[in-house]
């Protein structure tokens, strides 16, 4: 199985040779070694996914459900007895996990060489969006920086999926923070761009605090951060036993489980804290497609999904409660985006909240399904947006329109991704595209923990107005750009994307159609694969601090009569939603579906509200500690302190009189005075 | 020997036993007490550097008889004594006191050489 591990080194060495070509060319990078950099970049890519599918392969040969989670352990650093090591384990979650990521990577890897031709241009690359003075910015084109970057974000994806301790988790987790800082900023000459970049740094690193308490508090209830050693024990077991048992340390694995859960909160843009995504597609496009949407974004899911077996039915309703906040609060900005990267961002972010909620509902298969389903159609709209801007050079929706008859190929792909996103499919049969049976499985979820908890009632209408609210912007995007007549001369002579940003495309549409199916006869699909590793405990999991949190087993979903009644509410929610698309359609709307006043209100001035006041208050509460007790407290007693001395040695420094007459008094009299008291205390 | 009423002012003074009892070690304690405290006194008073150098002599000296006195034999019999090591100390400290004078005069001669006088209130350079 160290196949798979050669899979990050192959990509590290990628970002590693980079470095060192750049830097022997001094000066200018040339179009040639940008080039090299390129495909050097692809080809480890490549060779990345060609492991991950030997790995899958050998995995699904193997028989995942043997043995419910597998661990290879391989440690190469041990600091002191606290077992710090760098270790790999692979699991059903983590083998599927490495091939999707390999697999969007390897697709943008080659996308990216026919988005970026501009910065191929041997006389650089004018940037009209920044003036540098009255003239647009020129400067040198730097596709090597991209691959670079791009290739450090794949190593430290990889080493995040396949990381066998926390620790390591959390290292490779800053490091894909950093390289998705560092590629938000990729134009980091427009002033957007650079302040998304600041912005997804900070939001990460505040929510990232609580992933630090959360490994402490794991730490302190289970003695361990290693997810599974070689003796079968390890921190999964050990907080599950710990979880089932109710003991002592109960209530800090409920703190431990919010920490990890505050980290996700960040990463995967949910409820307080999403704000950084939608900023963050001021980078390029391809970064959004494989970063902000499929991969990187998913990390807080593939968390959860880890430490699993350690979460309590308590922190599960949480993660499913914000889940569910976040994918409304998606769906709704979704619906009033007037920029085509904008719509696929909330969208993005209401889709997440899709997966933390099927998590915290007890859908382990549900939620990482839906991922890799995801994944595949959502780096694919958003490889058809960057096609788009590409041909346009504008993702503003006002500008676009009757793109069908300039691009039809891109409208085909991208109407593929628009239904697998709505999950398309016909209940009864069972068939449908990939979103179909992702989304599926997350209603019969929904409504079998509502048979175990009748009052969370609220847990199951969220996802079906979600439903019916992506179906709506989906729909509308879908009509905005490509239907009706063009609203700008770019819009109107734009031209089909090159076969290089086709060929993924097309690749991740076959994949977005047929994600969910079953092979014919093998009777193999991926929620089968991932059935068989799922950690989610077969028997109902009652909370011990709170009895009224039930995380039905396993497979009660599977129970009669929930398999039809989900898919015909999630088709009637899908249906509801398109509905409402023909009737804004036919009515004019469609632009600016709920009116002008509430698409200033929610994306234009409840948003940066909302912003201005978390900040705020962060920023009032950093004041009040930075005030009253560091520079009150902490600063007046040294302040005080320092200028006792002073006094004191001022004064003391009076009877230094530099006479020697002076000193032998002072001299007598310190005698007669330490003889007093000697006499004294022998007296 | 003086004849004091020592009924009534005996008990007031409180040494003035001294004075009627025979010639023992406390008569020499209080010599060399004298001399202790009149060199303390010169030395503190006078601006003059060899007054300040006599000054320390004397108290030099008034240890010098406290010395003599506690290990004499003659005193205090041979049982209650350390043998010579009153005297012996005492020739230490007169061999010291040599030293220090020589050390003490030269400074004296190049304090002399540098100001012009050997007022030890004019040595007031090193004052913080």
């Amino acid at each position: 199985m160290l196949v798979a591990w050669l899979a990050p080194l192959a990509a590290f060495v990628a970002a590693a040779i980079v470095p060192t070509i750049e830097h022997r060319r001094r000066g200018r990078v040339s179009i040639a070694t940008a080039r090299a950099v390129a495909q050097v970049a692809t080809a480890c890519s490549v060779l990345s996914l060609g492991l991950a599918l030997v790995a899958l392969a050998a995995w699904v040969w193997r028989g995942s459900d043997q043995p419910p989670i597998v661990g290879d352990w391989f440690r190469f650093v041990r600091v002191g007895p606290l077992d710090l090591s760098a270790g790999y384990c692979l699991d059903t979650l983590s083998v599927v996990m490495t091939t999707v990521v390999t697999l969007v990577a390897t697709c943008v890897h080659v996308y990216a060489r026919g988005y970026f031709t501009e910065e191929m241009a041997p006389e650089g690359v004018v940037d009209s969006e920044v003036l540098s003075g009255t003239l647009p910015l020129q400067r040198e084109g730097r596709l090597h920086r991209f691959y670079q970057h791009l290739s450090l974000f794949l190593f430290s994806m990889l080493g995040l999926v396949l990381s066998g301790n926390l620790a390591m988790t959390f290292v490779f987790w800053e490091l894909v923070g950093l390289s998705s800082y560092l590629l938000i900023g990729f134009y980091y000459e427009r002033e957007a761009a650079a302040n998304a970049a600041s912005k997804a740094m900070l939001v990460n690193r505040l929510a990232d605090v609580g992933l630090l308490l959360g490994m402490i508090a794991l730490w302190n209830a289970t003695g361990g951060l290693v997810f599974i050693d070689g003796e079968g024990g390890g921190l999964l077991s050990a907080g599950q036993a710990l979880r089932e048992s109710g003991g002592a340390n109960y209530r800090m694995l409920c703190w431990a489980g919010l920490g990890l859960f505050c980290g996700c909160l960040g990463k995967s843009a949910q409820f307080p804290l999403w704000t950084w995504l939608p900023d963050a597609m001021q980078g390029p496009t391809p970064v959004s497609a494989l970063v902000h949407s499929a991969t990187m974004v998913a990390a807080g899911v593939f968390l959860i999904g880890r430490v699993y077996p350690l979460l309590t039915p308590e922190v599960l309703v949480i993660v499913a409660s914000v889940g569910a906040l976040t994918l409304l609060i998606g769906a709704v900005l979704a619906c009033a985006a007037a920029d085509f990267k904008r719509v696929l961002a909330f969208s993005t972010i209401s889709q997440l909240g899709y997966m933390m909620l099927a998590m915290g509902l007890g859908g382990w298969v549900a939620g990482i399904f839906h991922l890799m389903t995801h994944a595949m159609f959502k780096s694919l709209l958003f490889l058809a947006a960057g096609a788009v801007i590409h041909a346009t050079h504008s993702g503003d929706l006002a500008q676009l329109g009757g793109l069908r008859q300039r691009m039809p190929r891109t409208a085909w792909l991208t109407g593929i991704g628009v239904l697998a996103i709505m999950g398309a499919g016909i209940p009864g049969l069972g068939l449908g595209l990939s979103g179909f049976y992702s989304k599926d499985l997350i209603f019969e979820q929904a409504i079998g923990f509502y048979r175990a908890n009748s009052w969370a009632g609220w847990l199951l209408v969220a996802p079906t107005i979600g439903a019916a609210l992506t179906a709506f912007y989906m729909g509308r995007l879908w009509l905005l750009t490509f239907a009706g007549k063009p609203r700008s001369v770019a819009a109107a002579e734009a031209h089909e994307a090159a076969p290089t940003l086709l060929l993924p495309m097309l690749v991740l549409a076959a994949l977005a159609i047929s994600a969910g199916w079953t092979l014919p006869g093998l009777n193999a699909s991926l929620a089968a694969l991932l059935d068989a590793g799922s950690p989610a405990p077969h028997q109902l999991t009652v909370g011990t601090l709170w009895p009224e949190a039930v995380i039905p087993g396993a497979h009660d979903h599977h129970a009669p009569g929930i398999k039809l009644r989900a898919g015909l509410l999630a088709l009637g929610a899908t249906a509801a939603g398109l509905a409402l698309v023909g009737i804004s359609r036919l009515r004019g709307r469609l632009a600016n579906p709920l009116g002008a006043g509430v698409v200033q209100a929610l994306d234009l001035r409840t948003l940066p509200a909302i912003n201005r006041g978390f900040a705020t208050s962060v920023r009032s509460c950093g004041t009040f500690l930075a005030e009253a007790i560091d520079r009150w407290t902490i600063d007046n007693s040294l302040i005080g302190f320092t200028r006792g001395l002073w006094r004191g040695g001022v004064a003391l420094h009076r009877i230094e009189t530099g006479s020697l007459r002076h000193y032998i008094v002072f001299l007598v009299l310190g005698v007669v005075f330490l003889g007093s008291l000697a006499i004294l205390a022998v007296v | 020997m003086l004849a004091l009423p020592s009924d009534t002012l005996l008990p007031l003074l409180p040494m003035a036993s001294l004075l009627t009892s025979p010639i023992g070690v406390a008569h020499y304690l209080v010599v060399g007490a004298v001399l202790f405290t009149a060199g303390i006194v010169c030395m503190a008073t006078k601006r003059n550097l060899l007054g300040v150098l006599m000054g320390v002599e004397l108290v030099l000296n008034g240890a010098n008889i406290n010395f003599v006195a506690i290990g004499s034999p003659y005193l205090r019999g041979d049982a209650a004594t350390l043998g010579l090591d009153g005297q012996l100390m005492a020739l230490f400290v007169i061999v010291l006191a040599a030293a220090e004078a020589a050390v003490a005069l030269a400074i004296a001669l190049n304090f002399y050489n540098t100001v012009g006088t050997i007022d030890v209130d004019r040595a007031s350079q090193l004052r913080g």
